[in-house]
């Protein structure tokens, strides 16, 4: 398949302002050199706790925050280096959904209104097709031809959450950053919006940048993962690798972290000690090595390079997998002392 | 040990809307024996908060009123009591913890002196004692170094951190009731596990019953000896946690658990619940489910449905969920 994305070394540093004259103090290292690609129809799903910098990404893809270094490959050509005119251009071919639809929706506007504002900006159509894409568009998305005369506080969560899936589509977008799409949204309803997501998926061919911290949904939905952890990325695999033969420890942490929905099979808990710790002065070397209980002398002065230990699966740990040695070792050393 | 710490039968909580009372809570009737973990599942809107309000007499009246019911602990009725009676138990043998810890904490005065009120509202004591032992329920939770966290105001601590001072200020009086509503939801993976384990921990070391309030079937699963499954203001589904993961009888009970994403089960597509929760102004007189219910008969929106045994420590309020097998 076809690199529709292409991500490289991002750079995002926001500024800590203080004092009367707000001088630059500090900076947050919200995105701190971070590669990865998304291919042609597929769905590239981005893993983190909160502060990590999964939603800055989104962002910078989208050009609603201009990186401070690395490039943005979309369909050969270089977001970070165009002007206002020529991404407006590219914008519409690269959309987003948001996690709150209740916030996402201008309340003042109908339906028809909030779907057909993108297709008159962009000319997409001529004027008097548009009630027809409309319509069309609600079908797609699974709501009725009348819903477009209603204003969003008449729609439910998840039903917003179509219509905003709709606005997306009605710039028959190549890409859609879905940022956290259903975690505002009931249990029975989140599973009606991944189907939607998926099904479109496989009618118009859309990637999607899947930002999310729930790990199941993830791997539900994703066809390649990306871990990050304080505004870097740690593991990129395919899911089936990631959530079976992942090689981080905090992978291996994060994934042990998520309650299993079989109460007689609860597995041994590795839980993190600990909390993340301030982006503004993440901790020299490996970022994770304060909260890692395998690392060693070399992870705290040594940053690790994500680098490829097999075929599509990238990691950025000096010692990849020692997790499962020490663990062994530890169940060994148990076993004798009960012994 | 069979005697029920609480007992709550038939307790029915409405709320004036549009000039109309709207039942939230319909018919819920459940008991919590002492050490024992009850899990409390339905999505927003079902009722569960309103139920653990109910407990703590906490429904402000108006809007919200309690129309009926019983809610009985240690044998005392909590609706008989007085006010002043009423405040001995609230904090000092029901606590309870809330979802976000920054609103349910007093932004104006330190996480200390918070603890050390609690403390001090129900038992004898000097304020010096009162903020030594809230030191020491702040090292209890694991908040490092206690001593200074003590004298930090709530916007100074993280999430995590936040919600261990409410712990410590709910565990300070050793409650023989924990009420926790949705204690992980605001929190990330990493620091869930942790407070999961935290609140774990200091049930086995007091002894305390717990009632686990939320919609994430994984904590269910997880932390609960039995489970009530709650829809739209009604108790579906009650039986021990293996039973409803591997034998559930209801038909909403089943299809919410064929509906959420499993790590290691792959399914090309989840399973759909269509249509949504009805509002409180438009339930049917019979079972709140029957509008979604794939298996809905005839007589079902019509006929109100009763929470019945099926086996033993089973309940189910559907009548015909034993035929539903051979109809699948």
């Amino acid at each position: 398949m076809e690199k529709i994305l292409e991500v490289k070394h991002l750079k995002k540093y926001f500024p800590v302002k203080k004092g009367l004259f707000r001088r630059t103090v500090a900076h947050v290292r919200a995105v701190d050199d971070v590669s990865f690609e998304i291919k042609g129809g597929e769905t590239f799903g981005l893993v983190g706790e909160s502060g990590c910098g999964k939603t800055t990404v989104g962002k910078l893809i989208l050009q609603l925050h201009r990186a401070d270094s690395g490039k943005i490959v979309y369909c050969g050509e270089d977001l970070c280096a165009m002007s206002g005119k020529q991404l407006q251009k590219k914008r519409s071919e690269v959309q987003i959904i948001f996690q709150d639809p209740y916030g996402s929706l201008n309340p003042r506007m109908r339906v028809e209104q909030i779907l057909s504002e993108g297709i008159i900006k962009h000319r997409l159509i001529p004027k008097e097709q548009i009630p027809a894409r409309v319509a069309e568009l609600l079908r797609l998305v699974g709501l009725h031809e009348g819903d477009a005369k209603k204003y969003p506080h008449e729609f439910s969560g998840g039903q917003r959450q179509r219509i905003a899936v709709a606005r997306a589509l009605s710039f028959n977008p190549k890409l859609i950053v879905c940022d956290e799409p259903v975690s505002a949204l009931d249990v029975s309803v989140q599973a009606q919006i991944l189907n939607l997501l998926v099904d479109l998926q496989k009618e118009l061919g859309i990637s999607y940048l899947f930002i999310a911290h729930g790990m199941a949904v993830v791997q539900h939905i994703s066809h390649r993962v990306g871990v990050m952890y304080l505004g870097k990325m740690v593991e990129i695999a395919p899911t089936e690798v990631l959530f079976k033969e992942h090689a981080h420890p905090y992978t291996h942490a994060l994934l042990s972290s998520v309650p299993v929905t079989d109460p007689d099979k609860i597995p041994e808990r590795e839980v993190l000690e600990g909390e993340i710790p301030n982006p503004i002065n993440p901790p020299a070397g490996c970022r994770f090595h304060p909260r890692c209980r395998y690392a060693c002398e070399k992870c705290s002065c040594e940053v690790p390079q994500l680098r490829e230990i097999e075929p599509g699966h990238m990691v950025a740990c000096h010692y990849p997998n020692v997790f499962r040695e020490k663990g062994k070792e530890k169940i060994a050393a148990s076993e004798e002392e009960k012994g | 040990m069979s005697e029920n710490l609480l007992e709550v039968k038939n307790l029915h909580v409405a709320f004036f809307q549009d000039g109309k009372l709207a039942d939230v809570v319909r018919d819920v009737s459940f008991e919590i024996k002492p050490n024992e973990t009850l899990g409390l599942v339905g999505e927003s809107g079902s009722g569960k908060s309103v139920t653990s309000k109910a407990i703590m007499r906490l429904i402000a009246d108006p809007p919200g009123k309690i129309t009926g019911g019983s809610v009985m602990m240690d044998g005392m009725d909590i609706f008989a009591l007085p006010e002043k009676k009423m405040r001995e138990i609230r904090g000092g043998r029901i606590a309870m913890i809330f979802q976000e810890p920054l609103t349910s904490l007093n932004p104006l005065f330190t996480c200390g002196s918070q603890i050390s009120e609690a403390i001090r509202l129900h038992k004898k004591c000097s304020k010096k004692e009162a903020e030594e032992q809230a030191v020491e329920m702040l090292r209890l939770v694991g908040v490092p170094s206690p001593e200074r966290r003590a004298k930090a105001y709530p916007h100074e601590l993280s999430g995590g951190m936040r919600q261990r001072v409410m712990i410590a200020m709910a565990l300070s009086c050793k409650p023989s009731l924990l009420i926790a509503d949705e204690p992980t939801t605001a929190l990330d993976p990493t620091i869930q596990a942790q407070i999961l384990r935290l609140i774990h921990d200091l049930q086995k070391l007091n002894g305390m019953s717990l009632l686990l309030i939320t919609h994430d079937m994984g904590i269910v699963a997880e932390n609960c000896d039995r489970v009530a499954v709650m829809y739209a203001g009604e108790i579906l589904e009650i039986a021990d946690v293996s039973t409803i993961f591997h034998s559930p009888m209801h038909p909403y009970t089943k299809g919410l658990l064929k509906a959420i994403p499993k790590m290691n089960e792959k399914v090309e597509r989840l399973y759909n619940i269509d249509g949504m929760v009805p509002g409180f102004n438009e339930l049917p007189k019979g079972c709140a489910f029957s509008s979604r219910c794939p298996y809905c008969k005839d007589d079902c929106a019509s006929t109100p449905q009763r929470l019945e045994y099926v086996s033993a420590g089973h309940q189910v309020r559907c009548k015909y969920c034993r035929n539903l097998e051979q109809e699948a």
